[in-house]
């Protein structure tokens, strides 16, 4: 920032020009009216002892020779002489001599001398013409020495001579207007500043009026006279830097006030920098054309030409000096947008503020407000809540200025506002991207904390804890400290180490650091889930019951009944279990609250074999609930009740309404965990009596459903059926269903079945339709793997190989090595070897080799396929050593053991000299009934018995 | 041959305007008035005529107008005395404007006025005027008036059409073409992106007497689409404060009043 002050100061204080332009006419008249005196003359002249016409001629003399100290002696010698005396010749020879001790006290710097005299003069010849000079003299002299009233009193009356001349007007003007400036009397210096400001005949004076009416009307709070004024100003005056300088200073005192609007208009008022330099440039090159060689002979005498080059070359000198300190401003234009920028913020105008920040750096890159800018740029859009913009702003600002003075600050609020648009992952990035930038962030501790607080949210508990115990171990100070330490007990919890869980948060609730704990009810709860944990059973019970006293408001006081409800149900105390889970259902703040202790319930109530009042229970829910609450769960302990009754008709009524009610909607996933319940009450052996009261009330149903047209309801039932069904039926009811029209309509477990069904019959854009509408309206199905599969499956059938690699990635990822994704991972190895990546496939093979939990018949398969990328690399040896051991060690899996031994044989043959085994190796793969049925075993059989015919004729 | 005719020049002074024709031969005189008649220009007194294809240009000259004063009073803010000096002097002449004359620039600051005075029906007899000058650069300055005058009468589908046929409109004024895609932006939905252009403005245009103004308003009625009332006020509080007793401050104040439910300044 620069300070305009010095400038405004230089601009506003024109009176020592205004008393220089002042002084030259005096001196000229004295000048021409004496010879002068040498020291020699001087030392013979004694004041006190000489006439009075000589004591005259010698001031005449030395005035005129400017020997001002030296005139006074006999200036005031001859004042006390005619003092009194009221002779005609005395009085105007006493006139003279005072008016000229003034001049000399004046022009020797003795100001409250000369001003004293000179309007002593004045008083005391009131007719004198030089009476009115005088009075601007004293005016003058008390302006040097700051006497404002005295100032204003002589300049006043002055002005009140109405014939005043012009010069003298301009003159008294000036100095009225000053005098009421430096007083603040800023109203009444409006006036005479006016006046001024037209009469002014050069731009010195001009201008400086211009300055003092900006300032008058500023601290008036006039803006409305301002605005009027400045339009009207000429250019000379609009474009004196003094005047610019004095919107600046004014701009920034209504800033520092918070008076944020004014300071706006008076900073947008303010020039540029190349208008203010063009303008001085253009005056400069005036001036300096107007400096020309004197001619002689002309209309102007040589003393006039000078006078007036002297005149030039001040202004010259003035102006330059103006020019250069213009000049010099660095960032001047970057400094005034910056200000400008900052009032429309702090008006909450943020979209203007942004557009001339972006200027500002777009501008002036290298500039030292660039980074200040932009990082401003940031902040505002943040401040309007304009994220994405402000995302895109800040990611510029990391990746322009790595260095900047606010990457700390940009960072970190990059991370939260990513935070704040629950993207996580992005927020951890940038997360471990301001550590990387700056390993000593500013908000370290804090950056700590939000990324263990992001692992936590993305169950990466290991990394949580190590943030969290990090704050603790490094950062004792930090306002995180706290946070830190219940998250970091809560990351224990929810890793099961309930060992260290249950005192991390002992010692967070006793901490006495904390003079308000702001997670206190929330580790009061969690320690008792520690403790039941850790069974203990009776720590636990007692941490619950004093939850619920101390936190009676608690949004976990329905979960805290539950655990008792849980705590009482283990000690067989049954009653008390299901009094608290009715207590935790009267307290429940949302239906899962409800549901939970609800199905706690039902349980209890099992155990009692009070299977009508589970009935019961389960109704009063789903006539509460609907499909608000967890219908399907209902449905399943409704059936299960009645399945215990022995009434299991009445069980597939209450499944086939629930199915009916809410199956309509493909969105509701519940449905189909019905349908799949009775799909398995259909293939139960103790229910297999119930099968044509199934298939009958199913068929009933699909026809109602059909009549309603319910497409949604009816493809769910058409899929049970090609579930349940077998041979020609089954396939009428797969051929229904599986049409690519039927996707949109389709509910999960319908998609399940088009997408397996559509991979065996290569329909791959169904198959690819089917998991799109899966992945977007079922996320948290159980069936998700199952339909990526398909997804795999047809990416391969279409190789698509890369496509397949990654959603194999995916799979893993998302699945982990449970056991159904070993079949995924195999057929990610397919896809790599299929791409005729062999190197990349036997790493995948032998993956699925390694994981304990994919072991079976996938085992043989990853072996053979093994064998077929060694062949492929050339590496029979090998090969024949993975197809070996599939027969040794897979005998059951026919369809691989009859091509590993096809397989042995090509390798024999690659190898050479393994005749004999060749041929044992035939009679060992047909002496396999199961492989000899094999299209390979039939190829052995032809084969053997050419080699031994062969053999035989040999 | 121009200190020849000085005074001639001099002795038209009394009268609107003086022409000085020049022909494609060279020669060149001065009319007090142009009278055309069919093809064929009369010269003073109607005893001789030239046709009209053998005039190279006509230089009018108008009693008490020059551009720099058109310039000077109009970014003065004195904009209905310029309109009536225009009316009384260019007026008069403006009938010849297919000829090629230097009307044009005349014609254009004329019809700022009139836009901006709220002289709808003279904004658009001056917009027909500068189209038949012929000259691009003067006619796409008229057509973006005229999109203004359009968004004005509430017509946003016929301004989107004709400031499709505004071939350059940054070459007639960056500011003002910042300001009408921030009113078409407005009109077609999006203020976030009539917030931009309103935005550049304050950023690049900041003393712009025509355009700084409207651009306010237009950022107030913006925050006001966007439901920010307090945001709106803030920018009607500056038409209130920095335009005293125009039609900005008026604009202000109503907004201000919508907004907060006090219009004071």
């Amino acid at each position: 920032m620069w300070d305009a002050r010095n400038l405004y100061r230089g601009a506003v204080l024109v009176s020592a020009v205004w008393l220089c332009a002042l002084n030259a006419p005096a001196k000229q008249e004295l000048r021409v009216k004496g010879k002068g005196l040498t020291q020699s003359e001087l030392s013979r002249l004694d004041p006190q002892a000489e006439s009075t016409s000589v004591l005259l001629e010698s001031v005449k003399a030395l005035l005129k020779d400017e020997q001002l100290a030296e005139a006074q002696p006999f200036l005031e010698e001859i004042l006390f002489r005619l003092e009194g005396d009221g002779t005609k010749e005395a009085r105007r020879t006493y006139a003279y001599s005072l008016y000229q001790l003034a001049y000399c006290q004046m022009k020797l710097g003795e100001y409250v001398s000369g001003a004293r005299n000179f309007v002593r003069f004045a008083d005391e010849f009131p007719d004198d013409e030089q009476q009115e000079t005088a009075r601007l003299m004293a005016a003058q002299c008390l302006t040097l020495v700051q006497q404002w009233p005295a100032v204003q009193e002589q300049a006043a009356a002055v002005l009140e001579d109405l014939r005043l001349p012009e010069e003298l007007k301009v003159t008294a003007t000036q100095l009225l207007s000053e005098a009421l400036y430096q007083q603040e009397m800023w109203s009444e210096a409006l006036r005479p500043l006016h006046a001024l400001f037209r009469m002014a005949k050069t731009d010195t004076v001009k201008s400086g009026a211009a300055v003092m009416l900006v300032t008058c009307y500023v601290r008036l709070d006039d803006f409305a006279s301002l605005f009027r004024f400045l339009p009207n100003c000429d250019r000379g005056s609009r474009h004196d830097v003094g005047l610019n300088a004095a919107l600046l200073e004014a701009g920034d005192a209504h800033y520092n006030r918070g008076e944020f609007l004014k300071a706006l208009l008076l900073y947008r008022q303010v020039l540029a920098k190349s208008e203010l330099l063009a303008h001085y440039e253009a005056r400069l090159r005036e001036v300096k054309t107007a400096m020309k060689p004197f001619v002689a002979g002309g209309k102007q005498t040589l003393t006039d030409y000078k006078k007036l080059q002297e005149k030039q070359q001040a202004l010259f000198d003035r102006l330059s000096k103006q020019y250069d300190v213009i000049k010099n401003f660095q960032d001047y234009d970057t400094d005034v947008l910056l200000r400008t920028a900052q009032c429309y913020n702090d008006l909450g105008r943020n979209w203007p503020a942004h557009a001339i920040y972006h200027r500002i750096f777009e501008e002036n890159p290298s500039s030292a407000l660039a980074d200040q800018a932009r990082y401003s740029a940031f902040s505002v859009l943040l401040d309007e809540q304009e994220w994405a913009l402000a995302t895109a702003e800040g990611y510029a600002y990391v990746e322009q200025m790595p260095n900047g003075e606010f990457r700390d600050d940009v960072t970190l609020n990059l991370m939260q506002v990513r935070m704040q648009q629950q993207q996580f992952e992005l927020a951890y990035e940038m997360g471990i991207k301001a550590l990387e930038l700056s390993p000593e962030h500013k908000y370290i501790d804090q950056i700590n904390y939000l990324l263990g607080y992001i692992r936590f949210q993305s169950l990466d508990y290991q990394e949580a804890l190590g943030r969290f115990s990090k704050i603790l171990s490094a950062w004792p100070a930090s306002r995180y400290y706290e946070s830190a330490e219940y998250w970091r007990a809560m990351t224990l919890l929810f890793l099961g180490e309930f060992g260290q869980a249950e005192p991390a948060f002992a010692a967070y609730l006793s901490n006495p650091k904390y003079p308000q704990k702001q997670f206190e009810e929330d580790a009061s709860y969690r320690l008792g889930i520690a403790q039941y944990g850790l069974e203990k059973y009776a720590e636990s019970e007692k941490t619950f019951k004093a939850f619920t006293a101390a936190y009676p408001e608690s949004t976990l006081l329905s979960e805290a009944y539950a655990m008792l409800g849980d705590l009482r149900g283990a000690e067989g105390d049954l009653d008390a279990a299901i009094d608290y889970y009715r207590q935790a259902r009267r307290t429940a703040l949302h239906t899962a609250q409800v549901s939970y202790p609800l199905f706690q319930e039902a349980k209890v109530l099992e155990l009692d074999k009070r299977y009508g009042d589970i009935v019961e229970l389960m109704s009063d829910y789903l006539r509460d609930y609907g499909d608000a609450g967890d219908f399907a769960n209902a449905a399943h302990w409704q059936g299960r009740a009645y399945k215990a009754l022995d009434e299991y008709p009445r069980a597939l009524q209450a499944y086939l309404d629930i199915i009916d009610e809410f199956g309509g909607d493909p969105a509701r996933g519940g449905v189909d965990v019905i349908l799949n319940e009775i799909v398995s009450d259909y293939r139960s052996e103790a229910l297999s009596g119930y099968q044509p009261i199934i298939m009958d009330q199913l068929d009933q149903h699909l026809n109602g459903a059909a009549e309603k047209g319910g497409r949604t309801l009816v493809l769910r039932y058409q899929t049970v059926f090609a579930g349940i069904t077998e041979g020609e039926e089954h396939e009428r009811f797969v051929n229904a269903v599986v049409q690519p029209e039927n996707v949109p309509a389709s509910g999960p477990g319908t998609l399940v079945l088009i997408a397996r069904e559509g991979v065996k019959r290569g329909h791959w854009s169904m198959v690819h339709d089917a998991a799109e509408r899966f992945r977007t309206h079922f996320p948290v199905s159980n069936n998700m793997l199952y339909i990526l599969i398909a997804d795999l499956d047809a990416l391969i059938g279409e190789g698509r190989y890369a496509e397949a690699d990654g959603l194999g990635e995916e799979i893993l990822q998302q699945f982990g090595y449970s056991r159904s994704v070993g079949y995924a991972r195999k057929r990610r190895a397919d896809a790599l070897r299929l791409n005729g990546e062999f190197e990349k496939a036997l790493e995948a093979y032998a993956e699925v080799l390694g994981i304990r939990e994919w072991r079976g018949p996938l085992t043989p398969e990853a072996l053979y396929y093994s064998g077929v990328c060694k062949m492929e690399l050339g590496a029979v040896d090998e090969a024949f050593a993975y197809f070996q051991r599939i027969y040794v060690l897979y005998e059951e899996y026919t369809e691989w053991v009859a091509p590993a031994y096809a397989r042995s044989v090509d390798c024999m043959e690659k190898l050479g000299g393994y005749d004999r085994e060749i041929v044992n190796t035939y009679r060992e793969m047909l002496a396999n009934e199961n492989v000899a049925a094999t299209p390979e075993g039939a190829a052995a059989a032809r084969r053997l018995k050419e080699l031994v015919t062969a053999e035989a004729a040999l | 041959m121009f200190i020849v005719l000085a005074p001639v020049w001099a002795a038209f002074a009394q009268s609107e305007y003086a022409a000085k024709v020049t022909l494609n031969t060279g020669q060149s005189f001065v009319v007090p008035h142009l009278d055309v008649q069919g093809e064929r220009l009369m010269r003073t007194g109607g005893t001789s005529s030239v046709a009209l294809s053998m005039v190279e240009s006509i230089e009018f000259r108008f009693t008490g107008v020059s551009l720099s004063m058109c310039e000077s009073m109009f970014s003065h803010g004195d904009r209905k005395a310029l309109e009536g000096v225009l009316e009384q002097s260019i007026g008069p002449a403006a009938q010849f404007c297919s000829l090629p004359t230097n009307l044009g620039p005349y014609l254009l600051w004329w019809l700022r006025c009139q836009f901006w005075n709220g002289s709808q029906a003279g904004a658009g007899r001056t917009i027909g005027y500068i189209r038949q000058t012929g000259r691009p650069e003067l006619i796409d300055a008229a057509g973006m008036y005229f999109v203004l005058m359009l968004l004005d009468q509430d017509k946003p589908e016929n301004a989107r059409t004709v400031w499709e046929s505004v071939a350059d409109p940054a070459a007639v004024s960056k500011p003002m073409t910042a300001y009408i895609q921030g009113r078409l932006a407005l009109e077609a939905g999006d203020p976030q992106r009539a917030m931009r252009y309103a935005a550049e403005l304050a950023a690049f245009y900041r003393r712009d007497e025509e355009w700084m103004p409207p651009a306010t308003l237009l950022e107030a009625q913006i925050y006001q689409k966007m439901g920010q009332p307090l945001k709106a006020a803030a920018a009607a509080e500056e038409l209130i404060l920095a335009y005293p007793d125009s039609q900005w401050s008026e604009q202000g104040r109503k907004i201000k009043m919508e907004s907060t439910g006090t219009g004071g300044g």
